[in-house]
């Protein structure tokens, strides 16, 4: 093995056959996350260590295979075939091995260095087959490592195996028969390559520019056009085609076809039934599960029993976090007599109570993300979609758009990222806009304060009601935009069933501390600035510097004012109010906050803040409500939009941000104005 | 013939046609749903989204009993076809002995 | 073997009626209190062992549905879907009592966080619940009935 700089392993797979823990495993945890370039999909970069030299390993998207169709399957395809990565370990799973193979069949075809490492043998074990891992790597012709990534066993194997592909390359690229017809067209192709296009040849193997070029694959024929003769080569290229259409049919499916066939035959041949053909566990359940009648109540208690351990089972911790930052490192700064009045403010009142209320909030989302990984490892979410599907379909959404809506009740953020896992492009980008409209976490005070200020015995009820709000909204705006804005027919819900499976704690607390992250991301920045200026807002006035006690006089106190005697005046809704969802657009948890600093209260006794509420008479039950459905539905935080921004770019940010404002406006004034008809006040 | 929508719970069909667009009819291929393939309904909320699962064309059948077991091999995960997608497959019912 | 299971199951169906019955009276039950307590008329019937709750309705009411549909496939000689079914029950019932149990250790917890007294009634108030004691009772038939499954489907 020569010392030639970087040396880089690439993993790839199709998804859930466990190669998160496999690249966990191998990399022992040292790995960093980035973006791949110009696209939204993460990269994760780990080093691996053989004999004296570090090696970097890059997880590659889980893929079905590698046309040029989805952006995640290109860049996969583009890494191994322009970065050339010393090795490509293809991790396929024993209880799919068909559709494992596919991709590693279409792998060899590229030429790449392949070790196919054969995971999940335990769970095959269990479903009462065996796989002849000798026999498998006599007939892919690359080394086969047979391992279970939860136990770690094969680890060893796996890296010896890289170390070994690493000194010597193994290649199979003629490893599907395609037929008397075409493979004449492929070696006419592939001489008319070497002869006539020789700067291609040299970089991708000859007989997969063939190959592609059959199939009809924009991203090679673009390559080819580009080159001196390459027009000419493209019109023989064609001419063969349509001779070919004329004897096989389409040639695409044909050669999709007979790549899947091969896959299917290998796997036959290798596969061994040693156990006794059954029902298997996960069908058993999942008749119950995803029963027309019985599934929908267990997957409700499902998700209350989720709530309920996010919000009570962790609310120690919120305690703990509320004592230590609002209780005394706000005091120590407060009254600290080192620093001057101002500075003291703004680290007080500004930066630690306002990042402190979010903190606050740290312990549950980090809950409800331990609970929801937990529910998808054991793989129940995907039946949850599955439950979902008919009802969403008649709003032209895939059952699978309440991944991220579910996701996005914990927090926003994580929510819309979530939307990358939707296929079609169409769906992804309505999910996404769709997201902030399902009830985060940070909303939830401002409904509690208000509930237990005006609503009284109600109040319970109307805090489901506004998750209910948000989800029947979300299904209406998601219908109205892939109608009318994201137009096109769908590609389709496809969304492979993992078998249900023993959760693994390390693949919980991966999935767990990567939304969480996002969270905590947001509130180290986006809420940290804004803070800042929500303070100055409200302790510079236009008479100058103001303190901390004297909202009513400043800027901010000026802006609620207006904004309360104008557009909010139907609402009923005062400038404490106003000025509260104006410092609501930097996070939503800020609301119940602003709320407290207004009344003078203090942020933490939201007990004091719902009782100042109530004697002031700031709202009545019905304009409470009408807020409480503002909030909901008025414009995602700064933090979501950032994220929108990220999956959809600036132009579905802003329209994101617009729609949300009208709607939450519509929507509090019919409030009102349908209370009002009805004879309440 | 019928769309797979409609297939019943527990039934074995092959498919007979994809009417689709070229992007799902090649997603299609890619996970086993290729004409002339056996699938085995496992779930169907008929009509309504299916989960299947591609079925080793060599399959031979037999019930046991209450069980009503069918001594085939499954060779790859469990599917998932949104309602949209299980209306485009056409598939027709196999009769076992 | 597997005759011998099958008649223990069926022996132990019509205990699995019983709890399932219990289930469906105890949610029906919290729904009426939880209307009593929104509509304030009288005194709500034994209101800390069954909090009227919609989300505690919402789950006992689809633990006792599992269990008694299970009775109903058993009649039906379909023993996988009685296995099922009362599995699933099971299970769901186990996880409200444990998620209950998480919260009960949360607000002891909270209490010594916070510095207030922690009395008996803190105990009492989140245990003497419902869910927490049908769900010890339930607790051995759920693994049980895995176990039997499990066996089952292997045979």
């Amino acid at each position: 093995m020569t010392n030639r700089g970087n040396i880089r392993v690439a993993l790839v797979g199709i998804p859930n056959v466990g190669k998160s823990l496999i690249f966990n495993r191998l990399t022992g945890g040292r790995a960093w996350v980035g973006n791949w370039p110009g696209v939204t999909v993460e990269k994760k970069v780990g080093k691996l260590r053989i004999d004296e030299s570090e090696v970097e390993v890059i997880d590659l998207p889980g893929i079905y295979s590698l046309t040029p169709y989805s952006v995640d399957e290109l860049i996969a395809r583009n890494f191994i075939v322009e970065e050339r990565p010393d090795v490509v370990v293809c991790i396929a799973s024993a209880v799919n091995l068909e559709r494992s193979l596919y991709l590693a069949v279409s792998l060899l075809e590229l030429g790449a260095n392949v070790v196919l490492a054969l995971n999940m043998i335990d769970l095959a074990e269990k479903e009462g087959y065996r796989i002849d891992s000798k026999k498998l790597e006599k007939l892919l012709g690359v080394p086969v490592v047979p391992t279970i990534a939860t136990t770690g066993y094969g680890i060893d194997g796996l890296r010896n195996a890289i170390k070994k592909a690493l000194q010597e390359k193994k290649e199979h690229i003629h490893i599907v028969d395609y037929g008397k017809e075409v493979e004449e067209a492929i070696e006419k192709i592939e001489r008319l390559i070497e002869e006539r296009a020789p700067e291609l040849a040299t970089k991708y193997p000859p007989r997969w520019i063939a190959i592609k070029l059959l199939e009809g694959d924009k991203d090679i024929l673009d390559k080819l056009a580009k080159l001196p003769n390459g027009k000419d080569i493209v019109n023989q290229v064609n001419s063969l085609r349509s001779d070919l259409e004329k004897k096989v049919g389409d040639l695409e499916s044909h050669i999709t076809e007979r790549r899947y066939e091969k896959a299917l035959e290998i796997a036959r041949a290798v596969m061994k039934r040693v156990g006794v053909p059954r029902i298997s566990l996960t069908d058993a359940i999942d008749s119950v599960l995803t029963h027309k009648v019985l599934g929908i109540p267990f997957a409700l208690s499902i998700i209350y029993l989720l709530f309920r351990f996010a919000f009570e089972a962790s609310s120690p911790f919120q305690d703990l976090i509320d004592i230590l930052i609002n209780g005394y490192l706000h005091d120590l700064v407060a009254n600290s007599s080192i620093l001057p009045e101002c500075l003291a403010s703004l680290l007080a009142d500004g930066v630690i109570a306002g990042i402190g209320a979010v903190l606050v909030f740290l312990p549950v989302i980090a809950f409800f993300f331990l609970g929801f990984a937990v529910l998808e490892d054991v793989g129940y979410i995907a039946r949850i979609a599955f439950l979902v599907d008919k009802l969403f379909s008649k709003f032209r959404l895939p059952g699978k758009t309440i991944i991220p809506l579910i996701i996005g009740f914990g927090c926003n953020v994580p929510g819309v990222m979530a939307t990358r896992t939707i296929e079609d492009e169409n769906d992804r980008k309505t999910a996404a806009l769709i997201a902030p409209l399902a009830s985060c976490n940070a909303r939830l005070p401002v409904y509690l304060v208000i509930g237990a200020a005006v609503l009284g015995r109600s109040a319970g009820f109307a805090v489901l009601s506004m998750y209910v709000l948000g989800m029947v909204l979300a299904l209406i705006t998601g219908f109205i935009f892939r109608r009318f804005l994201f137009k096109g027919p769908s590609s389709g819900f496809i969304m492979e069933l993992p078998p249900y499976m023993k959760p693994n704690l390390s693949n919980i607390a991966m999935k767990t501390w990567e939304r969480t992250k996002k969270f905590l991301y947001k509130a180290g920045t986006v809420i940290f600035l804004g803070v800042v200026i929500v303070w100055f807002l409200s302790v510079t006035g236009p008479a100058g510097y103001l303190g901390p006690d004297n909202i009513v006089e400043s800027f901010a106190g000026i802006i609620g004012r207006s904004l309360s005697s104008t557009i909010f005046k139907p609402m009923g809704w005062d400038w404490r109010a106003s000025v509260a969802l104006l410092f609501g657009f930097i996070a939503k948890e800020v609301v119940v906050g602003t709320f407290g600093v207004l009344y003078g209260v203090g942020e933490e006794e939201e007990e004091a803040v719902a009782h100042a509420i109530a004697e002031h008479h700031s709202f009545t039950p019905l304009t409470g409500y009408a807020y409480m459905a503002f909030v909901l539905i008025y414009i995602p935080c700064v933090a979501t939009l950032a994220a929108i921004r990220g999956e959809l770019g600036l132009k579905y940010a802003i329209l994101a941000l617009v729609y949300e404002i009208v709607l939450a406006y519509v929507v509090a004034l019919i409030i009102v104005s349908g209370g009002h008809a009805l004879g309440i006040t | 013939m019928m769309p797979l929508a409609y297939a019943r719970d527990g039934a074995l069909v092959r498919v007979v046609a994809i009417r689709a667009g070229r992007g799902l009819y090649r997603r299609l291929h890619e996970l086993g749903i290729i004409e002339g393939r056996l699938l085995r309904v496992a779930k169907s909320q008929g009509p309504g989204p299916v989960i299947v699962e591609v079925v080793d064309n060599q399959s031979s059948g037999s019930c046991r009993g209450d069980l009503h077991l069918f001594n085939y091999s499954s060779v790859g995960g469990r599917l998932l076809l949104g309602f949209g997608v299980a209306m485009k497959i056409m598939v027709e019912e196999v009769v076992h002995p | 073997m597997a005759q011998l299971n099958i008649k223990n199951i069926k022996a132990f169906s019509p205990v699995i009626l019983i709890l399932g019955i219990i289930y469906l009276v105890t949610g029906i039950i919290s729904i009426i209190n939880w209307c009593i307590g929104l509509a304030n008329l009288s005194k709500q019937f034994y209101p800390n062992l069954i909090p009227g709750d919609l989300g505690f309705a919402l789950v006992t009411l689809t633990v006792g549905a599992l269990l008694t549909t299970s009775t109903y496939y058993i009649m039906r000689e379909n023993i996988v879907m009685h296995l099922a079914s009362a599995t699933c029950g099971a299970w769901l019932a186990v996880g409200a009592l444990l998620i209950q149990i998480m919260v009960a250790a949360a607000t002891i917890l909270d209490a010594i966080i916070v510095g207030d007294s922690i009395d008996y009634s803190i105990i009492s108030e989140n245990l003497l619940r419902m869910d927490v004691i049908m769900g010890c009772i339930i607790l051995p038939a759920s693994i049980y009935y895995t176990s039997v499954l499990r066996k089952m489907i292997k045979a």
